[in-house]
């Protein structure tokens, strides 16, 4: 069972495919009786709490220790997952012994809903408003800073995220996370496209403290290449004069 | 004969009049629910109002004389009106009036400084080479120019909420609620850094960063303060 099936069957819960993505899920559904059964897990659960009146699914902290932050629609779904998580091992537990599965291992279940949370944050990422995908971000880091695969993401997001309040987000998180800096040459690459001067300020200094392997010919090469005073200047500053 | 003239004459004609300066409107499908304005304009010296209208109005002028060529057009469907035109090479001043509860996305580059008073909602502005003013607003929001000042005057953070506001070049000066709760991660290079809360400070997460920074906790909220300029000061005021 992939993520990618459980991020469709509880987006498609909550309404939000397209017909076209809608199709497609109902066509895997035809073919694969496990997945139908996880959709009718998750659904049971999402009903129950319709059914006894509640319009919210009871606050879950998702991410961070910091008490009631919201992200709206997509703490709804995080909450539901973990739900359904705890749902479907307990069903597992009860109904269908001897499939060789964990069951009820605690292990297991912390696992999986680690797995669903990062997916509701990579989900995030993808959100039209900026503001939500710096709270993503905030998110990820918060859940596995040292994460290769959420590195990955938060790094795609420094290099393509459209905002500049997203992408100094994406490099606090990396800032957060010392042991996943980029090769430099990378930095060097992201820092000769990069068109905003505070962003390239930014850089600068997160190269000087990540200091990877080239670290010091690539802050050269940039504060003799950069376009703005400012930038050459930093770099000056940071190698202490040394440019 | 002066552009004026011409425009006097053609109106005679009945002929298409080139707009020196105009007025649009348009209505929102659900004038009880929040409504999203998307300005994407380059070179418009850009003010956004709140008010107690049902509909967006937009007013703007091309000061230049003889700048005819003007086609700005508010476009609307359901709650969501749209001003775009990546095209525009003409300096425009622009004031557009929004429903008090506006969701803004705002983006203009060399014209002139921003203006935003008196709206409430997921506020997200980029300008460039001109400052960025904020007064009377309220929500989420995401502020980014450069080689201008950013003052913004925030009277309530959603919960959970994002303050994020970037500039190079420029001072940073915020005004935020007395009741603001959340990590704070205020930098500038060179530039001083002041705070009316009282922060519980604690060292960044992670690497060391380089230049003056402001981090730690106000209250125990999960609001979010980010602030970064290089070569000039930031200053946090509490309501």
């Amino acid at each position: 069972m992939s993520e990618h099936e459980d991020r469709d069957i509880i987006l498609d819960l909550f309404g939000e495919l397209d017909e076209t993505e809608h199709a497609d899920l109902e066509e895997r559904l035809a073919t694969a009786p496990e997945l139908r059964r996880r959709r009718a897990r998750f659904h049971a659960v999402i009903e129950r709490y319709r059914s006894e009146g509640e319009e919210e699914p009871p606050p879950v902290r998702i991410a961070s220790s910091r008490p009631g932050r919201s992200t709206g629609w997509l703490l709804r779904i995080a909450a539901m997952l973990l739900v359904a998580s705890l749902a479907f091992f307990a069903g597992r537990a009860t109904r269908e012994p001897g499939t060789g599965e964990p069951g009820g291992d605690l292990d297991a279940l912390t696992m999986e809903t680690a797995r669903l949370r990062r997916q509701v944050a990579l989900l995030a990422l993808q959100q039209r408003r900026a503001t939500e995908r710096i709270a993503a971000i905030e998110d990820l880091a918060a859940q596995a800073p040292g994460d290769p695969a959420l590195a990955g993401a938060l790094w795609r997001s420094l290099r393509d995220d459209p905002s500049v309040n997203v992408r100094l987000a994406a490099l606090d998180a990396l800032f957060s996370a010392p042991g996943i800096a980029p090769p430099s040459a990378d930095v060097e690459r992201l820092l000769a496209s990069e068109p905003e001067t505070a962003m390239r300020l930014a850089l600068v200094g997160w190269l000087a403290a990540a200091q990877p392997a080239g670290w010091e010919e690539a802050l050269r090469e940039v504060g003799e290449s950069d376009e703005s005073t400012a930038v050459r200047s930093r770099v000056r500053e940071l190698l202490g004069g040394v440019a | 004969m002066t552009v004026r003239r011409w425009v006097w004459l053609l109106s005679l004609l009945a002929l298409p009049v080139p707009a020196l300066g105009a007025t649009q409107e348009v209505r929102l499908a659900d004038p009880g629910a929040a409504a999203q304005v998307v300005f994407r304009v380059p070179y418009a010296v850009l003010e956004v109002v709140g008010s107690d209208r049902d509909g967006v109005r937009m007013t703007y002028d091309a000061p230049e004389e003889g700048d005819a060529r003007v086609h700005l057009r508010l476009t609307a469907q359901g709650n969501r009106v749209e001003a775009v035109d990546p095209g525009n090479a003409h300096l425009l001043k622009v004031r557009i009036e929004v429903p008090r509860r506006t969701d803004l996305r705002l983006e203009t580059s060399n014209g002139g400084p921003l203006r935003i008073v008196g709206v409430e909602g997921v506020l997200e502005v980029v300008n460039s080479n001109a400052g960025v003013e904020l007064t009377d607003v309220a929500g989420s929001i995401a502020v980014s120019t450069s080689n201008g000042p950013i003052v913004a005057d925030v009277t309530r953070v959603d919960p959970g909420g994002t303050v994020s506001l970037v500039t190079s070049n420029g001072r940073i000066e915020v005004t935020l609620p007395a009741d603001f709760a959340g990590r704070v991660l205020a930098e500038s290079d060179t530039g001083p850094i002041e705070s009316d809360f009282r922060v519980r400070v604690e060292a960044p997460r992670g690497l060391p960063r380089p230049g003056r920074v402001l981090s730690g906790q106000i209250g125990s909220g999960a609001g979010l303060l980010r602030l970064r300029t290089n070569n000039a000061g930031i200053q946090i005021h509490r309501r």
